[in-house]
């Protein structure tokens, strides 16, 4: 055995009686600083206990009166819930626009997106223009029959614009022209008639004279020295207060 | 189980008032303080000069370990080694802050106020030397010193405070215990040395 054998226990133990000797006299804490710690650093645990405490607290009432956070999902599902609700609305909403009959709240609505919605080319323009047109008639005689009398005054109101915007996109358009004439001159008869099934109807009289004066103003493009119609309504200064059909170059013709 | 001898505490103790303080239970971070604090001390004031740096350093160790405890997680990380390390950072932000490097002569000259003049008068001689003797040692062979015959680490908790494997902790240990003894004159004994007559800490087994 060598003098510092490593495997020594007896050696071992008298090294570590040493090093414990000396821990114990110089590195070993009085009773009086333990006591004096243990007092600071419990007193700072007891103080982050209370915080973390009320912390908790607080984070409970804002949590109660919080909303729980959404998940994605959720998110999700409400996302795509407000959509589709909104395209419902967009499509009832458009579906009662388009529906809407004369005197409804959506009836202006409904002729303004018709006029607007007009093909741009010319001759699908004409075509949409006298589909309207008779649509607004129909409307008008389907109103009469039913004695609505808020109902044909918006139908007339709706036709008489209509027969203006329809003259004025005819422009020099020969042909055109000549047909709004024929359809305008038929239609004039037809409300005539329907005037006549009606007591005084202030908003018929009006659709007769708009139809009439257009007329007239076709002529006047179609055949600027000879105007040919005389406007069926009462009121027109160019009859020189003739009445119905009693003009002067009808009579000069005869 | 593995019971360190400076700490009459099991593990499954110890990891259940663990988990009672960092659910903020402050009677369970006293236990825990009463089970470490005199080792914690013990290695701060290997360490650095003034005794009331030791005791400053020891309640900070304890306070930083207050607010990081919601952090720790076992894992196989031994709470003993944890600890020992915020108080070996604590020494080494404590040494560079005051540029204070330790002296043992100073650590040496330090009047016990409860020894007797009697005791004090056997021991200095033997201190002295055990001053000078670690002072011959390299900064890890001290440290381990330290932590393992100062502190009472287990070799787990010593690596885990110094970063370093387990295998590191023996080796060093192993250098320096031979270097103290050498220095301190401990001969091997020719016959196997009779039992103490104060019971000795049963660490021997698992130190060497």
């Amino acid at each position: 055995m060598s003098r510092f054998d490593d495997n020594d226990p007896g050696a071992l133990n008298r090294l570590e009686d040493l090093l414990d000797a000396y821990s114990d006299a110089r590195l070993a804490p009085q009773g009086a600083v333990l006591a004096r710690i243990r007092a600071n650093v419990l007193e700072q645990a007891a103080a982050l206990s209370a915080t973390n405490a009320a912390e908790n607290r607080l984070r409970l009432v804002e949590n109660a009166w919080r909303p729980p956070r959404a998940t994605l999902g959720s998110r999700f599902t409400r996302a795509a819930f407000a959509l589709g609700f909104a395209a419902m609305l967009t499509l009832g909403t458009s579906l009662a626009v388009m529906a809407a009959p004369p005197g409804s709240p959506f009836y202006n609505a409904r002729v303004f997106i018709e006029t607007v919605t007009l093909p741009s080319q010319a001759q699908a323009r004409f075509e949409g223009h006298e589909k309207l047109l008779q649509e607004r008639l129909d409307e008008a005689e389907a109103a009469a029959a039913s004695g609505d009398s808020s109902a044909l005054a918006a139908a007339l109101a709706a036709y008489q614009a209509e027969v203006d915007a329809a003259t004025a996109d005819a422009g020099n358009d020969q042909d055109w022209l000549a047909h709004l004439q024929a359809m305008l001159a038929k239609h004039t008869a037809t409300l005539t008639e329907l005037a006549a099934t009606l007591p005084a109807e202030s908003s018929i009289e009006r659709a007769i004279d708009a139809s009439s004066k257009a007329i007239t103003r076709i002529e006047t493009k179609t055949h600027p020295a000879q105007p040919t119609h005389k406007p069926q309504g009462g009121g027109d200064p160019q009859s020189g207060g003739q009445g119905n059909g009693g003009g002067p170059g009808e009579n000069g013709a005869e | 189980m593995y019971v360190n001898p400076r700490y009459p505490m099991d593990e499954e103790t110890l990891d259940r008032l663990v988990a009672d303080a960092k659910r903020g239970d402050t009677a369970a971070f006293g236990l825990i303080f009463d089970v470490y604090a005199g080792p914690i001390h013990r290695f701060i004031a290997s360490r650095v000069s003034r005794p009331s740096d030791a005791e400053d350093l020891t309640q900070l160790v304890f306070v930083k370990a207050l607010e990081a405890l919601p952090r720790y997680e076992a894992r196989g990380i031994p709470f003993g080694g944890w600890l020992f390390r915020l108080a070996r950072n604590a020494i080494i932000d404590q040494i560079r802050t005051r540029r204070e490097h330790l002296s043992l002569v100073e650590v040496t000259s330090r009047e016990s106020e409860e020894a007797s003049p009697e005791a004090m008068a056997s021991l200095h001689d033997d201190l002295e030397r055990v001053a000078v003797a670690m002072r011959d040692l390299t900064d890890d062979q001290r440290e381990v010193i330290e932590l393992r015959f100062f502190a009472g680490l287990s070799v787990a908790e010593a690596a885990e405070a110094m970063g370093r494997q387990e295998g590191t902790i023996r080796g060093l240990q192993f250098r320096a215990v031979g270097a103290l003894r050498r220095s301190l004159g401990i001969e091997s004994s020719p016959t196997p040395r009779a039992a103490s007559a104060t019971p000795q800490p049963v660490t021997v087994e698992v130190c060497w």
